[in-house]
């Protein structure tokens, strides 16, 4: 059930709109905007997925974290890691939609009436590894799948939670422990 | 016996389990959203020079106030705190402008209320110059949110704040009035807002200022009320929550996840953020001299060369405060105390995983000769866990130890309160921590 290696599809309408807009985004000026998406988007999608276990949440949040990026493409110059940038305003992002959004029931229907269709599949999988992983606590949650899913190096990992490297390290030994140990007991 | 897993057999399993994206629909959406994106949305260069140009007036009125209350905070009194084998004359004690108590974050309690404190000692040390902030260039120069210190601590401060308990009610429920007047009147309970319909929409559509085509489209009103509760032991709020989802007004309950152990460690990441400065050697010393098992410190020191009025005087707290061993004693402006050996409980629940639950008897006595007031008393432990403090009198009951809520003791009198920790088993930790509280809890009047 693994998109490994799926293969993006271009952003026409990114580009085709952009620049009937006046090319204000420059992702039309320069097109990596569009590799950027293309790179990152699936790992992104993910990995919230794993980290919140609502691919759909994910999804939004990804798509949110996204746009941000898009309308200050012209200056992402400035961002030294735009990679830990993404991946840390799509986390608070997650945040938010857990602590509003999902709260308001109604309006969570509204905008799930207006998908356009499934485009994560809505159920994670229920191994053993799967569910380790889904009660681990949060913190070694994220950074569990932000570096072996995300491929994010352990100071990436720190800058997009706010820890110091060490403290992700930690995060990662009693994750790796509780992962390993899982794996063991299902084999 | 099984073989160990590998690194790169524990990632191609993970990856395993992530869901299958369609990235094709995905860049379509995206491209859908950012179309609708009006070039004048855009945050242009123009804007960002206006935006930057805003910033950095803000910044310099922020740094200019920041320097007048700086350089009130060094003219005005200083304290100087001794601990010592002998009973000591109580000085005076102000209540610091910033501190959990009188100010709005008054209902902090435990690790929460020393990263508050902590908060407050950096931007006051900075904004006097005494601290500068030891941010690694490549954090500062990484663009992540977290790139300018400030907005971190403006950002955490936030956090901090926020309810522990958000009950979401029926719209059938109305202003839920009877609900509101039970809450209030459960034991520890802080603190209590009521959000109405209207003030909801308007936080969500100020929380989705940048996207608000997100909101486009919407009718009616669809978020609830809801009532937001401050507790003043926030590793209590799930039994709150617990009781409240019983309740018929009440449609879903959100308990802030957030325990002790995250903001332990949000306080040891801030403790590592800014050093002395070294053009200034002003601030508090600390002289300590151990011989044996008695500890005779020194805390503080007066900040300028003059003497502090005697009715006046701060007591800096914080990192500063006395450690003691199990069994140790120590006198703290007035008050013995003394910290016995603890005792585990260990078939109490309520301890994460390979914690004990274990009580220490802490024992406050006023050696002084005015009476003394005492608003809360916090405890943590060095490196483990922290806990909050109760004593033994008809006070609030929760989860099976008392809140200390506000006692005064008379000269001569003593309190004595048990202290919940959780331990490690076969790692006692050998230090408390005693603090913050307490020096806010003595009031000025007690000392004239």
């Amino acid at each position: 059930m693994v998109s490994d290696g799926v293969k993006a599809a271009s952003l026409p309408h990114i580009v085709k709109e952009a620049r009937r807009d006046g090319g204000a985004p420059t992702a039309s000026t320069n097109g990596s905007f569009d590799s950027f998406v293309q790179e990152h988007s699936t790992r992104l999608v993910q990995s919230l997925s794993l980290i919140s276990q609502d691919p759909e949440l994910a999804w939004d949040a990804a798509q949110d974290a996204f746009l941000k990026l898009y309308l200050r493409w012209d200056t992402v110059g400035d961002l030294r890691d735009p990679v830990a940038w993404l991946y840390r305003v799509a986390l608070n992002r997650c945040s938010d939609y857990r602590r509003i959004i999902a709260r308001a029931t109604r309006l969570t229907e509204r905008l799930e009436s207006t998908n356009i269709g499934m485009w994560v599949e809505p159920q994670l999988a229920h191994t053993e590894l799967a569910l380790t992983l889904g009660a681990l606590p949060r913190r070694q949650r994220i950074a569990a799948t932000l570096y072996y899913l995300a491929d994010l190096s352990t100071e990436e990992v720190a800058r997009v939670m706010g820890v110091s490297p060490g403290t992700v390290d930690r995060h990662l030994y009693r994750a790796r422990e509780a992962l390993r140990s899982s794996m063991e007991g299902e084999s | 016996m099984n073989r160990p897993v590998s690194d790169l057999e524990l990632k191609d399993a993970i990856r395993e389990l992530a869901p299958r994206v369609e990235t094709s629909t995905f860049c379509e959406e995206l491209g859908e959203r950012c179309a609708k994106k009006k070039p004048g949305r855009h945050r242009g260069r123009r804007f960002r020079l206006v935006a930057i140009g805003a910033v950095v007036v803000v910044m310099l009125t922020g740094a200019s106030l920041g320097l007048i209350i700086g350089l009130g905070y060094l003219r005005g009194p200083q304290s100087v705190i001794v601990l010592s084998d002998d009973v000591m004359s109580p000085g005076t004690v102000s209540q610091g402008p910033s501190g959990p108590y009188g100010s709005p974050a008054n209902t902090l309690s435990g690790t929460k209320a020393e990263l508050w404190t902590e908060i407050q000692r950096i931007r006051q040390g900075v904004a006097s110059g005494e601290l500068v902030f030891d941010w690694p260039s490549s954090e500062a120069a990484s663009g992540v949110l977290t790139s300018d210190p400030m907005l971190m601590l403006d950002s955490l401060e936030q956090e901090l704040l926020g309810p522990d308990v958000t009950a979401y009610l029926r719209d059938s429920a109305d202003e839920a009035l009877a609900l509101r007047t039970k809450v209030w009147a459960t034991p520890g309970v802080a603190r209590l807002e009521f959000v109405n319909k209207e003030e909801a929409l308007a936080r969500l559509k100020n929380s989705f200022s940048d996207n608000p085509e997100i909101l486009e489209g919407l009718d009616d009103n669809p978020l609830p009320a809801s009532l937001e509760i401050w507790l003043s032991d926030y590793t209590q709020a799930a039994f709150l929550a617990d009781e409240l989802r019983g309740r018929p007004e009440v449609e879903e309950v959100a308990a802030s996840m957030r325990d002790d152990a995250y903001w332990i460690e949000r306080l040891d990441y801030l403790r590592s953020l800014t050093r002395p400065s070294d053009s200034t050697n002003t601030g508090a010393t600390r002289d300590s001299a151990e011989t044996g098992s008695e500890t005779t410190t020194t805390y503080g020191a007066a900040l300028t060369g003059d003497d502090p009025p005697p009715s006046s005087t701060t007591t800096i707290m914080g990192d500063v405060g006395p450690r003691l061993t199990w069994g140790e004693m120590a006198i703290l402006d007035g008050r013995t105390i003394k910290v016995e050996q603890p005792v585990e409980a260990p078939d109490e629940t309520g301890a994460p995983s390979g914690f004990t639950v274990a009580y220490s008897m802490v024992t406050i006595t006023n050696t002084g000769s005015e009476p003394l007031i005492c608003v809360a008393a916090e405890f943590s432990l060095e490196g483990n866990s922290s806990g909050s403090t109760g004593h033994a009198g008809p006070k609030k009951m929760m989860a099976g130890h008392v809140v200390l809520d506000r006692v005064t003791l008379q000269p001569g009198e003593s309190v004595t309160a048990a202290v919940r920790f959780c331990v490690k088993q076969g790692d006692h930790p050998v230090k408390v921590r005693l603090g913050t509280q307490f020096s806010t809890s003595v009031t000025l009047a007690s000392w004239q």
